[in-house]
């Protein structure tokens, strides 16, 4: 369930991607600041595999044998992976679409790409508080 | 400190109009104002727009033979422009040299011989793509007999049994020499019937065979030989000529630096054209940059004793524009406020204000000790190398040394735990202290922009804003501070009747009942206080993700380690994990530290005492796309 944000990182990257490409092939000096852009709405796909390796290690996967968890525990540990799963996919994707904005303000206004770069980093706002959610969820959890 | 700029009039002497904006140009204080709409056309205008139009073609020209540069060098060209130091003589002298001329023509030529070289290509492409339908024909003879049709025709491969047998069937006398390789889609072919067959041209029509209007003199197996030779003698043509433009691309930055010389004196021109004149006076209407009188009344006293400056009357509506200049490390932390835009001219000037805040919260979010000490190392040495990004790069060290701190008090060194000597708390452990600890740091960061707000509001006179709408708010969050140390419900509560009070006793609204709204729709901003708060739980997240996405790289190193048996084979994958994971959560992560820092800056505290949209000075200046003038 936590590979959703990674899915939705995936599209919000190829479309800003491909939009970056048009604009490299006309000014390529403009790289730089166009993959700024670009790994902006990436940040999601790391939360989402954030929450795994935070449910792995509850879990413990990483210890020396498997703790047994109960099923209502299981259930508990999904549920708190619920907010940073379905903010993280959609936002990622939202973020893109600002990031495909902010390529056209990039090859119009080079000066002003700072402005573009925050106008997309703020719809990411909510994937950090989902994730701050699940991990504070996540550590009410005992197993 | 936020310096808004002056409206003035220049008057001076015509003839010394060059020297003068020369010397404004170089010291970059005057911003031209447009009283002049029509442009004029010059002879030197016109030369220097044949010029400026020269340098731009040898550039895009050249541009594409330059040597590559490495990927991480033009990542940082594109932040930060490599710029190449002149002294203005040389600049001079440069645009006076003889070999610029040749040079230009050098590279028009080699650009024809290019263009001439592609289009042959082009055309020797089709013509044997053409050819070589017919590669197997041996003979040409076109000449006509008097008995016999003699033609070259093609047809589509897939075709060519279909004709061959319906001319069988009717028992045409023909004789056909076929051409081209066997995967051809369309064969060619060379043919001889007698005249009087007359049903041989319906018979082709039928299988969609059409005769090609071609006539060789040669087979055309030679005429392909000789085509793919000229094809080949071409393509050295270019080698050579592209050797050539690479030569000629060594000196492309000569016509870098020109091309900013042009624009300069272009531009001198134009500030000119913008003013009015008579017949032995100029005017210019300009804006000057704020605390800059003394230096214009200098510069112009020490070219001529004939000149006038005179103050205008800003227009209704009109915002000058304005500088921003801080003084020693806040100067660094201009750098996040360029972010947002320059402030009004009747706006405080946010930096120095901004500074503590944003290390501090740059610093929790990334709240790693060796990734600190790793972003202020390599911000010292890029500081080294890009002096134009001198206050980037600063900003960064400071940050850095910041996140040395957080990573100490969390303890944390590359998402591992061997330092825990003044640890005060474990995020992993306690997340909810430290959203606490940064929720104390929203509170005071949003008090301090609301004290800045009233002190501001009092200082342009705007006394109902400042004690009804600041004062209140100041009133609450003394009262939320008074709560939080003492415990009594009661100070709380105090302290909101009193910020309602405030509220309506300050208020602009003459009306009883409009104030009272007032005073409870104050109320409305606690939620909006609340929400800024929240906002800063960030710092928090951003912060665990370092950490853990740290020590996960860690985990897997240490794994990957244990997995493979070969000492030494290990050791390597493990090291390579280790540099790579390290390096690009380091990477992400100061990229999300910084935004996050800086959003926080913008919506959360700007907001507080500041609207923004001010425009920034942009003065006649000798300031280059390419090259940098050393004084």
């Amino acid at each position: 369930m936590v590979t959703l944000p990674c899915i939705g990182s995936a599209i919000a990257l190829s479309q800003v991607g491909r939009s970056a490409s048009g604009l490299i092939s006309e000014e390529p000096e403009k790289f730089g600041k166009a993959l700024l852009l670009q790994v902006l709405p990436g940040t999601q796909g790391i939360y989402g595999f954030l929450a795994a390796v935070l449910v792995l290690q509850q879990i413990g996967f990483f210890g020396e044998e498997a703790l047994t968890i109960t099923s209502q525990t299981g259930w508990q540990i999904l549920m708190a992976c619920i907010p940073i799963t379905f903010a993280g996919i959609i936002s990622a994707i939202m973020q893109g679409k600002v990031s495909v904005a902010g390529i056209s303000t990039l090859a119009k206004k080079p000066e002003e790409a700072g402005k573009a770069i925050i106008l997309s980093a703020m719809v990411e706002t909510y994937a950090v508080i989902a994730l701050l959610l699940t991990i504070l969820i996540l550590n009410g959890i005992s197993v | 400190m936020n310096f808004p700029a002056q409206k003035l009039e220049i008057i001076a002497p015509k003839e010394k109009s060059e020297e003068i904006l020369e010397k404004l140009q170089l010291q970059e204080i005057i911003q031209i104002i447009s009283l002049e709409e029509e442009k004029k056309e010059s002879e030197l205008k016109e030369k220097l727009d044949l010029l400026l139009a020269e340098m731009k073609f040898v550039r895009s020209f050249l541009f594409n033979f330059k040597e590559k540069e490495g990927f991480l060098k033009s990542l940082i060209d594109s932040f930060a422009p490599e710029k190449k130091k002149y002294k203005l003589e040389e600049l001079i002298n440069l645009s006076n040299s003889p070999t610029i001329k040749e040079f230009v023509e050098e590279c028009q030529k080699i650009e024809t011989e290019l263009n001439r070289i592609s289009s042959r290509r082009e055309s020797l492409k089709r013509e044997i793509k053409e050819l070589s339908k017919f590669s197997g024909i041996s003979l040409i003879n076109l000449e006509e007999l008097d008995n016999f049709n003699i033609f070259i025709g093609s047809i589509k491969s897939d075709r060519k049994e279909e004709l061959l047998n319906n001319l069988k069937e009717e028992s045409i006398f023909f004789y056909i020499e076929w051409g081209g390789e066997e995967e051809m889609k369309e064969k060619g072919f060379y043919v001889i019937y007698p005249k009087e067959e007359d049903k041989f041209p319906e018979i082709m029509e039928s299988t969609g065979a059409k005769r090609e209007e071609l006539f060789w003199n040669r087979s055309p197996k030679d005429l392909l030989e000789e085509k793919r030779e000229e094809l080949k003698e071409l393509t050295k043509k270019e080698e050579k000529a592209k050797e050539k433009a690479k030569e000629l691309a060594k000196e492309l930055y000569k016509f870098e630096a020109l091309s900013d010389f042009y624009t300069w004196e272009m531009e001198k021109i134009e500030a000119l054209e913008k003013g009015i004149e008579t017949r032995n006076y100029f005017c210019l209407r300009v804006w000057l940059k704020g605390g800059e009188g003394e230096k214009l009344n200098n510069i112009l006293k020490e070219i001529t004793p004939y000149f006038l400056i005179e103050e205008v009357e800003i227009e209704e509506g009109e915002s000058p524009p304005v500088f921003i200049e801080n003084q020693g490390l806040m100067q660094s932390f201009e750098v996040v406020t360029g972010v947002y835009g320059a402030p009004k001219s009747d706006e405080p000037d946010p930096t120095p204000f901004l500074a503590p805040f944003f290390a501090v919260a740059f610093g929790l979010a990334l709240s790693d000790a060796g990734y600190g000490l790793l972003l202020l190392i390599f911000s010292f040495l890029m500081k080294r190398k890009l002096e134009g990004a001198k206050n980037f790069f600063n900003l960064f060290i400071i940050s850095g040394a910041f996140t040395i701190i957080a990573g100490i008090l969390t303890g944390t060194v590359f998402g591992t735990e061997v330092f825990q000597g003044l640890r005060i708390v474990d995020p992993m452990d306690d997340p909810i202290e430290v959203l606490l600890l940064v929720s104390v740091l929203g509170i005071i960061q949003i008090f301090v922009g609301i004290l800045i707000g009233f002190f501001w509001n009092l200082k342009e006179g705007e006394k109902e804003i400042a004690l009804g709408d600041k004062g209140g708010a100041l009133a609450f969050f003394l009262g939320l501070g008074l709560f939080f140390l003492t415990g009594e419900m009661a100070v709380l509560i105090a302290s909101i009747i009193l910020m309602m009070g405030l509220n309506i006793i300050f208020s602009k609204n003459k009306g009883l009942i409009s104030r009272l709204s007032g005073g409870f729709g104050s109320l409305y901003n606690l939620i909006g206080y609340f929400s800024d708060v929240l906002s800063y739980s960030r710092l928090l997240a951003l912060g665990l993700a370092t950490g853990i996405i740290a020590m996960t790289i860690n985990m897997i190193a240490e794994i990957s380690m244990e997995m493979i048996p070969v000492a030494g084979l290990n050791f390597a994958l493990a090291g390579i994990i280790l540099v790579f994971g390290h390096s690009a959560n380091l990477g992400i992560n100061a990229l999300s530290s910084f935004i996050h820092s800086a959003r926080l800056q913008f919506v959360e505290f700007f907001s507080k005492f500041m609207e923004g949209g001010g425009e920034k000075i942009k003065p006649l200046s000798k300031q280059g796309r390419f090259v940098e003038i050393i004084k």
